[in-house]
């Protein structure tokens, strides 16, 4: 995110009861700054576990594909990306039992997210989600001065059904970041399923922007996708990224699933043109494994949990409580101040999450191979070491 | 709505590392307007006449081999976001401000296609009573994104060589918001000198100080016009001047989504405030600086489309055909019939034109400049579908 996005913000005098606080907002700016600022060692030496990559990439055949979009001279990029779009709303379609109607690819879900904010939120009705969540809605929403309820986890760090009910009185959308990024819980299933019905007959007007992002790295049994009710209910949008699970973060390109005049409504607020014809193709291409073998996102999700397992026992072992983890990212009080413990693992080569407020000791760690977590917990180690021994 | 499907759409063949077949329907055009503005047909070629495409002014050889090969070397790093990748966002707009006297990072915005930056700089600047300012005939994309936001739109109409009638939008900008002024035009093809334009921001920012300009410097490259300059150093020292570049034409990039802004670090921010989170892709950020390695391939691609331009422009005017002064990728001729006409005709023959252009559809259509070999065959249909005699005047001749 911007930093101007977040000084413009700020300077909005974000405040008010239950709007999303300008220093959370304004904390993203960091990342990009602290980037930019970076020790000297090359990207291909850092260990990244700051963003919720997938540190295994694409897999062969999508690149494999990547590289065919070039043509064979490399004269294909100077072609616009159209005839990709069908295609991938098709493969998709086929790939969730849906029409291609249901279907508006975007650059990144980021795009989608912003969509719908601006389609089904104003200032009159709110944008309800929780605090923290991930900000993308609430920037967007804060930027163009529409209305904003956020609604703190509760004590477990867990999305708070009952306040999040309440908040969604007269408002226009509520962002439901399932599992929540940044602390990586899941809601209940059972309660989760109850919920969204419930909330959708007290509110007529309301919309929910159901974000998937993280859903291939979920365990916790019992856990569904809601695509199948998006697509009967106008009021439901489901969003859903190649960032992740799908390792093409660097390719924009994301998803919504919706009734068919959700889409079209979205459609209104044209996007633009923005997704690469490459970022198509490689998509195709993905979803073309999926269905000859659907092997990839299970052996990405068992692949993550094995790390993200290590890594959470580590933290256990050495006194430190964490979130239940059902991403490829935890969520963990590392009993520090979290700049501070960003600082110094970054001069070990370590790059970890921004500082998310008002959680100001909780350090958000994405999960790299193990092999890099291997390396990673000794680095925890040491700069949790070396903060005790100067406090005692 | 009213598309001539069973003339337009088609099933697209499987190519090398082409999709499988499909249709294009209309979710296909709807992700095309935010790009191109008009739904009109014509947009999407048919398959049938990808022989030869030459309607939306797209590169047809591609990017040089050095953006290629950064494509290549980069594509590992796919799964990282445009902050952590090898080539990082900020890493493009340094190499970018190296380009420009007095430019650093912080003065330019990268966007996924200039589409972006011109959808932005409405947002930005205009208002329900700050109008936007743009020509009659020029590039639409700017007047769909005022039209959605309920922004008033002051349309002038061209002067007579099609080119921009900078003094009555000179006139028209008092109290607008944005003046949109396409330079090199689209579609009209006509550029403006640097005086021209220098007089034109003397002028509104003197009569008109919280009025914005944004010069749209799409083509740029392909200017061959002497007294033609870029507005860079105009953006770089008034806060109320911008300019939008693409690397979707001369650098033959249209597929990869990358353009960018230049202004004052203060402007820039305005602008970036309404970018996309994370919008560009790695592997066109890694295009980007491999093409700047290869300033000797953009000049040979430059030099290849003056001369296949001369070429079609020498065509139609040796057959007595008035056509714009083309600066750009493409020309606009006055074919003295219907735009739909004429791309329906030479649609027969394999050969795709561009869409209708208001209010010139009835007598104008716009061309696209292909290879050599594709405007030499393409100059045989128009022989054919104009009723003209292929002796009578031949391509070259005056």
């Amino acid at each position: 995110m911007s930093q101007s996005r977040r000084d413009f913000m700020k300077n909005l005098g974000v405040g008010a009861a239950g709007a999303y606080t300008a220093t959370l907002i304004s904390t993203r700016k960091q990342e990009s700054i602290a980037f930019a600022a970076e020790v000297g060692l090359p990207v291909d030496e850092v260990i990244n576990l700051a963003n919720n990559e997938n540190p295994m990439g694409p897999g062969k055949p999508v690149l494999d594909a990547i590289d065919r979009a070039l043509g064979g001279h490399g004269e294909k990029p100077g072609r616009y990306p159209f005839p990709y779009t069908t295609p991938l709303n098709e493969a998709l379609a086929a790939k969730w039992n849906v029409k291609p109607e249901n279907v508006l690819v975007g650059a990144g879900s980021t795009q989608i997210l912003v969509n719908a904010t601006h389609t089904y939120t104003s200032n009159q009705k709110a944008l309800v989600g929780s605090l923290p969540t991930y900000e993308e809605c609430f920037g967007y929403a804060s930027l163009v001065g529409h209305k904003t309820k956020a609604v703190p986890l509760t004590s477990t760090f867990s999305t708070d059904l009952d306040q999040t009910f309440y908040a969604c009185k007269g408002a226009g959308m509520l962002f439901y970041c399932n599992p929540n990024n940044p602390v990586a819980s899941l809601v209940d299933p059972a309660e989760s399923k109850e919920f969204i019905p419930r909330v959708l007959k007290m509110n007529k007007d309301l919309r929910i922007l159901v974000d998937e992002a993280y859903i291939d790295y979920v365990t916790t049994p019992g856990h569904e996708t809601m695509i199948p009710q998006a697509i009967e209910n106008p009021r439901l949008i489901v969003a859903r990224t190649f960032s992740k699970a799908y390792g093409m973060a660097g390719l924009r390109i994301g998803y919504a699933i919706a009734h068919e005049d959700t889409v079209k409504e979205l459609n209104k607020f044209h996007m633009g043109n923005s997704v690469s014809s490459l970022s198509y193709a490689a998509a195709i291409a993905a979803l073309e494994r999926d269905a000859s073998d659907p092997s990839f996102i299970p052996n990405e999700q068992k692949r993550n949990n094995e790390a993200r397992s290590f890594t959470r026992k580590w933290f256990h072992d050495h006194g430190y409580k964490d979130t239940e983890a059902q991403a490829n990212f935890l969520f963990v009080d590392v009993q520090m101040p979290i700049e501070d413990f960003q600082g110094a693992c970054r001069k070990e080569g370590v790059r970890v999450g921004r500082p998310f407020p008002p959680l100001w000791t909780h350090c958000r760690i994405s999960i790299g191979t193990m092999e890099e977590m291997q390396k990673a917990v000794k680095v925890f180690d040491k700069v949790l070491s070396a903060a005790k021994a100067m406090a005692a | 709505m009213t598309l001539t499907r069973r003339a337009f759409f088609r099933t697209v063949g499987p190519g090398a590392g082409a999709p499988s077949p499909a249709m294009i329907t209309a979710r296909g055009r709807e992700a095309l307007e935010g790009e191109f503005g008009s739904v009109e047909a014509g947009i999407i070629p048919p398959a049938d006449v990808d022989e030869v495409r030459i309607s939306s002014n797209e590169n047809p050889l591609g990017p040089g081999p050095s953006a290629i090969q950064a494509i290549r070397d980069n594509m590992d790093q796919s799964n990282r976001y445009p902050m952590n990748s090898r080539i990082t966002d900020r890493a493009v707009r340094a190499r970018l401000a190296e380009q420009i006297d007095g430019a650093s990072a912080e003065n330019i915005v990268i966007a996924p296609g200039s589409g972006e930056i011109l959808r932005n700089c409405v947002r930005a600047f205009t208002s329900p009573n700050r109008p936007l300012v743009t020509a009659e005939c020029s590039y639409e994309s700017p007047t769909r994104t005022a039209a959605y936001f309920d922004v008033p739109v002051k349309s002038v109409p061209n002067a007579a060589d099609l080119g921009l009638d900078l003094d009555k939008m000179a006139g028209a900008a008092i109290g607008a918001g944005l003046v949109f002024l396409c330079n090199p035009n689209n579609p009209t093809g006509t550029a403006h000198s640097r005086s021209d334009i220098n007089d034109f921001v003397r002028y509104v920012t003197k009569a008109s100080p919280f009025t914005y300009i944004l010069v749209d410097e799409a083509y740029h490259e392909y200017v061959t016009k002497p007294s033609y300059s870029t507005a860079a150093d105009l953006a770089l020292t008034h806060r109320n001047v911008l300019v939008a570049r693409t690397f979707s034409k001369a650098y033959g990039m249209a597929g990869l989504r990358q353009g960018w802004t230049l202004a004052t670090k203060e402007t820039a921010a305005k602008i970036r405030a309404y970018k996309l989170t994370f919008g560009t892709n790695i592997l066109g950020l890694a295009a980007i600086m491999g093409a700047l390695d290869d300033p000797e391939h953009l000049k040979q691609e430059v030099d290849r489309n003056t001369e296949v331009r001369k070429y079609t422009m020498d065509f139609f005017r040796g057959h007595g055909y008035w056509v714009s002064d083309s600066q750009t990728n493409f020309m606009f001729a006055k074919t003295n019939m219907p735009a739909k006409d004429f791309r329906e005709a030479c649609a027969k023959h394999k050969v795709s034109v561009g869409r209708d252009f208001p209010p010139f559809e009835k007598t104008h259509a716009r061309i696209s400049i292909g290879t050599m070999e594709e405007m030499k065959r393409a100059t045989e249909v128009f022989t054919e579908v104009l009723g003209l005699s292929a002796t009578d005047a031949g391509a070259g001749s005056n």
